[in-house]
């Protein structure tokens, strides 16, 4: 009997060209510009036909809530309802997601389930099974594989106050609650790499940025192994550059590539350690990282803006060494390049 | 002297290919200006500017919009309200060059409110999870297997959070980096990570994997 497929090898089927639709046909295209130009075409005099139109739409607006209002006061009674909770919170757009003690922060690479010691909450069981949602019938006739059932005899211990309310994305209190336990330093002598990368959340939603580069920098020093080592040193680095602390943030990029060369972050973790570099003033380690940056990865997405920077540099040093090739290659340089903002995360 | 410091600049290289950007003709050269002049040109009322950066990213926003609904209901609204209001707000955008990430961000912050608010509306009881357009995702030439895992993955996603939905869609079946994921979502890394990792967990467990060389598991579509 054959072996059922991984679910990774599954899904690498699902992004082939032949098996996603190309739903932009001409027609389409067209159609929507169709009704866009008329909209976009009219010149905007915003200040004028709000002054103008303020009015009406309030008393729009009135006679709506009015009608609205009319409506639900008119219920004879009201229907016993019953608030149900979605499975999964989310906070309010603008605040990081609450990390989870059991969330893994590697996604390329999908491991078996990690053991997290014992605030690893045990996960509930989905209320809605497979079978009763409508959409299910497309594989009805799928045979059900059990999932094995969750090991036994690990009781829960009580999360500490402060991870539960981090876990639910109410910072601010999280951070005050840390005080309960000794203080910030206090916590990060004794957290695990999980709780570390929820105390830097913590740290950073509530603008204490060096604290939150404290414990990122546990995580790179004290748990180097933990599969957070990553993510944690291409934070840090990110943290220390803005901070202006370029070496340091060299340092971090550099510890990411080591921990994870091959991860989704080395192409960026590469560009931003030139970029340090650069900052830094250290032009042979720029030199040497940039080179290194063109044989790795010969068709970067960064491989333009890094040339430009090491023009641009070479320009503001005065100086002019030794040029290197390829990438000493003249390329036409934007005038925008010397008034862009910082670099936003690379998007394909 | 240390050199000044200096900023990365972010360079967005437009589609190539003819089927990727249709030619309109009465865009003369503007095809060939980069996005950061289309969008300085269009900010200033340059319709033909705004017209040629649509035609270049329509196809782009189109399939978005459907791969993450996981249906075509609707999707020319959100593509027009899209552009709309990009065209709107073109004046807001910083990086003119990330036009692209930036009109995608507009689409995905669109959909996601409306799959918030089917959602809730769910909830209420006041409606429900609209069906999976299997025929709008996958293509004609997709084989049998693989619109079943099509038709699965997306009717588990369907039970999912709009939040964890939306990335694991755009990192798997999109096939963005997770930076560019990141950028499309308004989120850190950091929870575009835990977003995709526990979308990923969950489909993990429910979804049911066909059997290599079984011929049951291509007739399922």
């Amino acid at each position: 009997m054959s072996k059922p497929k991984a679910f990774e090898d599954q899904l690498s089927s699902l992004h082939r060209a032949e098996t996603l639709r190309d739903n932009a046909d001409k027609a389409r295209v067209e159609r929507i510009w169709r009704r866009l130009e008329p909209n976009v075409a009219v010149p905007k005099s915003p200040k004028r036909s709000w002054s103008i139109g303020w009015a009406p739409g309030l008393a729009a607006g009135l006679v709506v809530g009015f009608l609205i209002g009319h409506q639900y006061t008119n219920v004879p009674e009201a229907t016993p309802g019953k608030l149900v909770a979605e499975p999964t919170s989310h906070e309010p757009a603008g605040l990081p997601e609450p990390r989870r003690a059991s969330d893994q922060s590697r996604t390329e690479a999908p491991e078996p389930t990690k053991t997290l010691g014992p605030r690893e909450p045990t996960r509930a069981p989905r209320s809605v099974p497979l079978k009763e949602t409508p959409e299910a019938s497309v594989f009805a006739e799928v045979p059900v594989i059990e999932t094995a059932p969750a090991p036994a005899g690990s009781a829960p211990v009580p999360q500490p106050n402060w991870l539960k309310l981090a876990d639910r994305g109410e910072y601010q209190r999280a951070y005050h609650s840390l005080e309960e336990y000794g203080g910030f330093d206090a916590v990060l002598s004794k957290a695990s790499a999980d709780e570390l990368m929820i105390l830097a959340d913590v740290a950073r939603a509530t603008g204490n940025r060096g604290r939150a580069i404290q414990a990122l920098r546990r995580v790179t020093q004290s748990f180097v192994s933990d599969p957070n080592a990553p993510i944690a040193a291409m934070t840090l680095g990110r943290m220390l550059l803005q901070a202006g602390d370029s070496k340091g943030a060299s340092e971090a990029f550099s510890l990411y590539r080591r921990l994870s060369p091959e991860g989704d972050f080395a192409e960026d973790a590469l560009a931003s350690d030139i970029q340090a570099a650069v900052e830094e003033g250290n032009w042979d380690r720029a030199q040497t990282l940039a080179k290194q940056y063109e044989s790795d990865f010969p068709d970067g997405r960064h491989l333009e803006q890094i040339r430009e920077q090491l023009h641009a540099a070479q320009r503001a040093n005065g100086s002019n060494p030794e040029p290197s090739e390829p990438l000493g290659e003249e390329s036409e340089v934007d005038s925008e390049a010397q008034t862009a903002p910082p670099a936003e995360s690379p998007y394909q | 002297m240390a050199p000044a410091p200096l900023h990365l600049r972010l360079v967005v290289r437009p589609p190539a290919g003819p089927d990727d950007s249709p030619v309109s003709g009465s865009l003369g050269g503007l095809e060939a200006l980069d996005d950061a002049k289309l969008v300085a040109l269009a900010s200033k009322g340059e319709l033909s500017a705004f017209e040629t950066l649509y035609r270049r990213y329509a196809a782009f926003a189109i399939n978005l919009a459907v791969r993450i609904q996981g249906s075509g209901r609707d999707v020319e609204d959100i593509v027009h309200d899209a552009f709309l209001r990009a065209h709107d707000r073109l004046a807001e955008l910083r990086d003119r060059q990330a036009f692209k990430g930036w009109l995608g961000a507009i689409v995905v912050s669109l959909i996601r409110s409306r799959l918030r608010k089917r959602r809730l509306m769910g909830l209420v009881g006041l409606g429900q999870n609209e069906p999976v357009d299997l025929e709008s995702i996958a293509a004609e030439t997709a084989s049998p297997e693989a619109r079943a895992q099509l038709a699965q993955v997306y009717a588990l996603l369907q039970t999912m959070p709009a939040d964890d939905r939306i990335a694991w869609t755009l990192r798997y079946v999109d096939q963005h980096r997770l930076e560019g994921v990141a950028e499309l979502t308004g989120c850190s890394l950091a929870t575009v990570k835990r977003r995709i990792s526990r979308a990923q967990r969950f489909l993990k467990d429910y979804f049911v994997p066909a059997f290599a060389g079984d011929p049951a598991a291509g007739g399922l579509a």
